[in-house]
């Protein structure tokens, strides 16, 4: 009896221990240092990668925001900046969720420079919110929880596993991660965005003062917080193009004052911080309107990501204090006037 | 702190194993009395220090009212003390866990505006207040001899029992940690010990946690599922409570008898069973045993007569509803479950004639729609799920289907090109659930029968190794929420 338990549990012991010897020397969500070249790496879920991406790249600069940002070309972005970048996006992704990727590149990095697309998800969440629960082990720097990385049988099989047969397979590591994801894969066009505009749900509509609410706490807890705990560097806050569909659900919906209050009050805030500049395109009508650039309400073609990038560094379309207010208001003020079965048709 | 997590399995258990049978080694019995007493507060603790004086305060005085029930006072005194004792037991374990609901009601009935308390449930009040109620009780009975505050603390805050049950009774405890001869390391008992609680540790892990997934995205879209999606939901919860419960059973009776304790049966195969009466012979016993001794006898009964006897049963069905959860969808549950136990009674000899397959499976779908009840948030949640069942359609919402992308037998039935890749992984591991519940010996059949042989081993290493690397998707355990 005394043989069995001991064989038993020195057994299991080194089975399990051997586990984690595997994930660690393989180390495929890039926790203790970037993927060897030798590797293909081709997981593709962002809440695991990230944290490794950020803790183990090297870079100068991040891209930060939801699918929104999801297509932006790495490259380009870098040549237009001039300076090392990634982009560490979250789809469906909210404020929380970048403000924890965003700790781990602080604790890691030296920042210049942090690109922010906003979406609603910004305002309209509570500030706690994530998209999904997110593998916190991954993201801290306590050591005894990476037992939860190393001793993990989803990270072995999943990745691990999948990284060496791969490799053997003769694959190679896509540039997903840095280029487009489906801006060349999806369909596009007026078709599409109308049959989605049709299948879409009504907005849940709310009282302002919810949405006043969790654009002032969502600002508070995870982006000022950000900007003053890190003055040395330069926030760059966008406000991508919406199709004309958006603001006509937004307005079918009773929410257009809101997002509107929701944008105004954001970019005043941001641009009362000495390191934050905020970018508007949401009222470049001929993005707006061309449908043919979207594959349903928001979600555009990647030439327009790489537009903002490069506008961004030059510093075109950038508000101002004394802009800002009036800007968005213009905007306000042209789609009150708008005509929507215009485009609807 | 929980079983199935690291810190548990690799740093408190091992350790507490270690000062145990060291210190006995040495006949220094108290002091690893002490040790064990010290292990299972920081097991408490870890989930919450601040729940930490209200189990110590308890003990306490429980031990105190228990010292003046048995000592030479005054019959009138002694009766006194243990109304005391049980007012006060279940005075904390009604403002913990009922003054919102209380509250709730109040401003309901009286249109008032109460605010609510949003009390925290201390983790395993329910357990270790209704243990030492018995205690109490059996002192007022003068059916326990005296025991010192160290036997008492040990009793109540054992930790493989603390917080989920067995309830146990002191009884069944104390003269066992006093018994000398279970003091030294036996490795009968180890290995025994370790096999419960490696399958207890799979039941949990891989089974009760898998389903849990699938249950968890049902009732979070409770109105918008498809009707096979409610179907999976309310069967995937029927199986997830199962092993989730059975799971915990097992890997305390495990721990338990690593240390040479051997806990009350608590579960043994309650889905086996072919009607209502069976099953809670079968499901949570101890709790069961409670409420016959406390409850049911002290109301009389079956002594007198029918009508008083199934008045009896009704009670503690309720009281069991109510104990299980503050809300009216566990009021409900235990209600339907009263007057099914009452029903079952009175149409014994009828319903024997019916074959044991339409019993159990009347049984079987009976149990699947009141642990619906159980489960949903509110009744509004309850209808809208039994609407569904109605629903046509087989689709899985994208929710669900992103819950199980991690799943590594999901993985591979997809990589292998299995169509519908989701909906087949549910209903192949709905079917191994019910094959294990139903044709599986339990683990206590599979300890008292153990052998240490070859083909054991390779199944106890197997399911250590794959569940301790499966618990990084830690979750608690349902009955931590009673």
């Amino acid at each position: 009896m005394k043989k069995w338990w001991i064989a038993v549990l020195c057994a299991a012991l080194c089975l399990i221990l051997g586990a984690g010897a595997v994930n660690f020397l393989i180390d495929p969500l890039m926790q203790y240092r970037p993927l060897h070249p030798a590797l293909t790496f081709v997981a593709f879920d962002y809440d695991y990668i990230n944290p490794g991406l950020a803790k183990n790249s090297e870079y100068d600069g991040v891209l930060v925001g939801t699918s929104l940002a999801e297509n932006t070309d790495m490259d380009k972005c870098e040549t237009f900046f001039g300076e090392k970048m990634i982009k560490l996006i979250y789809p469906g992704g909210t404020s929380r969720n970048n403000r924890e990727i965003l700790d781990v590149a602080f604790r890691t990095h030296t920042l210049k420079t942090v690109i922010w697309v906003m979406d609603d998800t910004l305002y309209f969440n509570e500030s706690g919110d994530l998209s999904h629960e997110l593998p916190m082990y991954l993201y801290d720097d306590f050591l005894p929880n990476d037992v939860n990385y190393l001793l993990n049988l989803s990270v072995l099989y999943n990745y691990s596993f999948k990284d060496v047969f791969n490799s053997l397979r003769g694959l190679s590591t896509p540039a997903l991660l840095r280029g487009d994801i489906w801006g060349h894969s999806d369909a596009f066009g007026k078709d599409v965005v109308l049959r989605g505009l049709r299948d879409s749900p009504q907005a849940e509509k709310r009282d302002v003062q919810y949405y006043q609410q969790h654009v002032r706490d969502n600002l508070e807890h995870n982006v000022l917080a950000l900007l003053k705990a890190h003055p040395e560097t330069e926030f760059y806050f966008c406000f991508p193009p919406k199709s004309i569909v958006y603001w006509y659900s937004a307005e079918h919906d009773g929410v257009i004052d809101a997002k509107f209050y929701s944008m105004e009050y954001v970019a005043n805030v941001l641009l009362r911080q000495t390191n934050a500049r905020v970018f508007f395109f949401a009222d470049r009508m001929e993005w707006t309107t061309d449908l043919s650039l979207y594959k349903d309400s928001i979600h555009f073609k990647p030439e327009i990501n790489d537009r903002m990038s490069q506008e961004m560094a030059q510093g075109s379309g950038e508000l101002t204090a004394q802009t800002a207010s009036e800007t968005i208001r213009v905007l306000h003020d042209a789609l009150k006037e708008t005509d929507y079965s215009e485009y609807l048709n | 702190m929980l079983f199935n997590s690291y810190e548990f399995v690799f740093l408190l258990l091992p350790l507490t194993l270690l000062v145990w049978y060291g210190l006995n080694h040495f006949r220094l019995y108290a002091a690893a009395k002490v040790s064990l007493v010290i292990s299972s507060l920081i097991f408490y603790a870890y989930f919450n220090w601040s729940y930490l004086p209200i189990l110590l305060g308890s003990v306490l005085i429980n031990y105190l009212f228990g010292r003046i029930l048995i000592s030479d006072a005054p019959k009138a005194a002694r009766r006194l003390v243990v109304w005391l004792g049980v007012l006060a037991n279940l005075g904390v374990l009604g403002y913990f866990k009922y003054f919102d609901f209380f509250l709730q009601n109040l401003n309901l009935v009286f249109r008032a505006d109460f605010t609510l308390r949003h009390i925290v449930l201390p983790l395993g009040i329910s357990f270790f207040t209704f243990q030492q109620l018995s205690y109490v009780i059996d002192c007022y009975k003068r059916t326990v001899p005296r025991y010192n505050f160290l036997d008492y603390a040990l009793f109540v805050s054992f930790f493989p029992q603390l917080v989920a049950g067995p309830i146990v009774l002191h009884s069944e405890i104390v003269p066992q940690f006093a018994d000398v001869s279970k003091k030294s390391f036996q490795s009968d008992s180890f290995s025994r010990g370790v096999t419960a609680f490696a399958f207890g540790l799979a039941k949990k892990v891989l089974v009760a946690d898998a389903l849990g997934m699938v249950v968890n995205a049902g009732f979070d879209a409770v109105s918008s599922l498809s009707g096979v999606e409610a179907w999976l939901t309310m069967l995937c919860y029927t199986m997830q409570i199962y092993f989730d419960f059975s799971g915990y059973c097992d890997m305390a009776t495990g721990i338990g008898r690593m240390f040479n304790v051997e806990l009350p049966m608590n579960f043994n195969s309650p889905y086996k069973a072919d009607d209502i009466v069976g099953f809670w012979k079968r499901w949570h016993i101890t709790l069961t045993r409670f409420f016959t001794q406390y409850v049911y006898i002290p109301l009389g009964g079956n002594r007198k007569g029918t009508a008083r006897t199934y008045l009896n049963i009704f009670i503690v069905f309720l009281v069991s509803g109510i104990w299980h959860g503050a809300g009216y969808t566990f009021i409900l549950w235990g209600v339907l479950h009263g007057v099914a136990n009452i029903l079952c009674r009175a149409f014994k000899k009828p319903l024997g004639y019916l074959p044991k397959a339409v019993r159990w499976t009347a049984n079987f779908a009976f149990l699947n729609l009141t642990w619906v009840i159980f489960r949903a948030p509110t009744m509004t949640d309850a209808a809208a799920l039994y609407r569904r069942l109605g629903a046509g359609g087989l689709t899985l919402s994208a929710a669900l289907r992103k819950s199980l992308e991690k799943n590594i037998l999901q993985n591979l039935l997809m990589n292998f090109g299995i169509p519908q890749s989701e909906l087949v992984y549910i209903v192949l591991l709905l079917a191994a659930a019910v094959l294990l519940a139903l044709l599986c010996r339990n683990t206590n059949e599979r300890i008292e029968r153990f052998r240490p042989t070859v083909r054991s081993a390779v199944v106890v290493i197997a399911l250590l190794t794959v569940s301790v690397l499966s618990l990084s998707g830690v979750s608690t355990f349902l009955y931590f929420n009673f």
